[in-house]
């Protein structure tokens, strides 16, 4: 490999270690935003969370937890048991 | 102890030397729940028979201290989350399941939220960012609504009696540079009655004390630095050292040209040298000035006789280029770390270069900024803005000496960015990330520096000591390319909504600032 020659050679040649070092990052954050566009972002995931707790307020599913308390209450008691 | 299964269980445990204050907002509120398991453990405050028609209020007997009335309630062995309620105040009436679902989703050890003060339509946010650990050593921003892991509180001990009156802050302190895993409910959970003094305050003189040694302790235990001072109000005064004196490289890029500050035509680099060279107490600094090739002699001639030998000077002839050129001054600076200056600042506060310093040499420090004035005394940078897919800086339309939101204008603090007006990198850090990209020659440089820092995992930092003026035009208007608009969205346009460090918004439009 030729050695840089001049002060202005030697800079040319960090500059392009720090591009190449550059452009890989911006092509990682490239890719990351894509992958992020196809992901539910953080305020999507607020929103379905509020959905649930909205679901968890309604009367069908307070019936539901109450019929199923029993059967919560039993696999605990036979979880302990297990151990 | 072994985690049990099923709901989490909170308890809220209230202290009281005596008759406790009627905890009916607090009860209330909790009755109101619609879902979660919970109960309020009185410890010592006697009979009150509002509270006791209530089965999930338990009485407990008195205990000298709220260490051992926490401890009296962690040993019965019936909770999975406690806080301290320390105020009679409202939780919302969903708050116990938000705090279920971020149990269930996060397996955090501590878990808080925002909180209003006063509520309804009157009521006002309490915005918290999410873990700070050098906000905390400055300001306890938690606030009333903290929720320890049982499991985590006993492993660390419980909460220090010797430090009445600042047990909570030293809890958190202590947590916070422990492996335990914080996680901030972005929801107002908590509404706090009207009269409660605000977040973090002290009260009397053993509260006082108590912080100073808690503060005192945890930084000798996270990398030193000094208690100079701790306030009712809840900012305090702390600092981190230096450690060594290494060099510390200004890169200063410059054409040399003339400015108007203050109604008069005044060399702008000639000006920041100078009050660079006059006030700085650091001493072991260069001065890489990377000046254009047409800039006067005459300025030439006063930069150099004024920076000495601390100077190298670094010709650039070729067409402008932020970054290129900022490149170019690293490259031929030789300090271990890099302090990136404007031409058009001027140092105020004599010890500028040590608390940036201080900060980027904390483990994972990437970057440090500070505070900078507009020449009216407004502010004109605390920190960068990432908001609903733009960027901006903090403090823009405060005037100097406000305290900013939750006096945020006041202490050291986490930030995701910082101006290249002025900041500080690690050298190797720098190399890491690239140094400032070539595709953005004139604008978005330093917020695409400041990601591509946040990527590799390095913490950004701000600090109020490091004070300059900043003579840039609070109406200029830049001149964007729409390739630089294109190269900078297409890389961060997800990261430009971040409200990790900075939930307070106000990110001013381009009519504010045009107005202003």
């Amino acid at each position: 490999m030729k050695q840089p020659s001049t002060r202005d050679e030697e800079f040319e040649l960090y500059q392009r270690q720090l591009a190449l070092v550059d452009e890989n990052l911006g092509l990682r954050a490239a890719l990351a935003q894509e992958a992020v566009r196809n992901s539910p972002s953080r305020r999507e995931l607020e929103d379905t969370r509020h959905e649930i707790m909205e679901l968890r307020k309604s009367a069908t599913w307070r019936v539901g937890k109450l019929v199923l308390t029993p059967v919560r209450v039993a696999r605990r008691v036979l979880r302990r048991g297990e151990r | 102890m072994t985690e049990r299964d099923g709901d989490p269980r909170f308890g809220f445990v209230v202290w009281a030397n005596g008759p406790v204050a009627v905890y009916t907002e607090l009860l209330s509120s909790l009755q109101s729940q619609r879902e979660g398991s919970w109960q309020i453990f009185v410890v010592g405050g006697g009979s009150v028979p509002l509270l006791e028609a209530e089965s999930r209020v338990t009485s407990l007997p008195s205990e000298p201290t709220l260490t051992a009335a926490v401890d009296a309630v962690l040993e019965r062995g019936d909770i999975d989350w406690l806080t301290v309620a320390t105020l009679d105040g409202q939780l919302s009436d969903t708050a116990l399941e938000e705090l279920s679902t971020a149990v269930e989703l996060e397996k955090p050890d501590v878990i808080y939220s925002n909180e209003s003060t006063g509520w309804g339509r009157d009521g006002r946010v309490l915005f918290k960012p999410d873990l700070s650990p050098e906000r905390l050593r400055s300001q306890y921003y938690l606030g009333d609504f903290v929720f320890y892991r049982a499991g985590f509180l006993r492993d660390s001990g419980g909460l220090d009696a010797s430090l009445p009156g600042a047990e909570l802050y030293d809890l958190a302190l202590r947590a916070s540079r422990s492996d335990a895993k914080f996680v901030h409910v972005r929801e107002t959970l908590f509404h706090r009655p009207t009269d409660a003094l605000p977040i973090g305050a002290l009260v009397g003189p053993d509260a006082l004390n108590s912080a100073a040694q808690a503060l005192s302790a945890h930084l000798d235990a996270t990398g030193g630095g000094v208690v100079n001072s701790v306030t009712a109000s809840g900012v305090h005064a702390t600092n981190r050292p230096v450690h060594g004196s290494p060099l510390v490289s200004i890169v200063i890029p410059t054409r040399g040209s003339l400015g108007n500050v203050r109604g008069k035509e005044r060399s702008l680099v000639v000006d920041c040298i100078r009050s660079i060279v006059e006030k700085s107490t650091y001493g072991n600094y260069e001065l890489i000035v990377v000046i254009d090739t047409v800039a006067d002699p005459a300025v030439v001639d006063e930069i150099v006789k004024l920076a000495g030998d601390r100077l190298r000077l670094v010709w650039w002839d070729l067409p402008f280029n932020f970054s290129a050129k900022m490149n170019r001054g690293v490259f031929e600076s030789q300090g271990e770390y890099v302090l990136f200056l404007n031409d058009d600042t001027e140092v105020i506060s004599p010890g500028w270069i040590e608390p940036m310093l201080s900060l980027v040499q904390l483990p994972g420090g990437g970057m440090s900024g500070g505070m900078l004035y507009f020449e009216d005394e407004s502010i004109q940078h605390a920190g960068h803005i990432y908001e609903a897919g733009d960027a901006g800086h903090v403090g823009v339309n405060d005037m100097r000496g406000a305290r900013g939101p939750a006096g945020s204008y006041l202490v050291e603090r986490e930030v995701s960015g910082v101006t290249a007006a002025c900041s500080m990198m690690p050298r190797k850090v720098f190399d890491e990330v690239g140094g400032f990209s070539l595709l953005l020659p004139g604008n978005f440089n330093d917020v695409d520096l400041c990601m591509k820092v946040n990527q590799l995992g390095y913490t950004i930092y701000w600090t109020p000591r490091s004070e300059l003026y900043h003579y840039e035009s609070k109406t200029r208007v830049s001149r964007v390319a729409r390739y630089e608009v294109e190269t900078a969205w297409g890389r961060w346009e997800w990261k430009l909504d971040d409200a990790t460090y900075w939930p307070y918004g106000g990110l001013p439009s381009a009519d504010e600032l045009t107005a202003s």
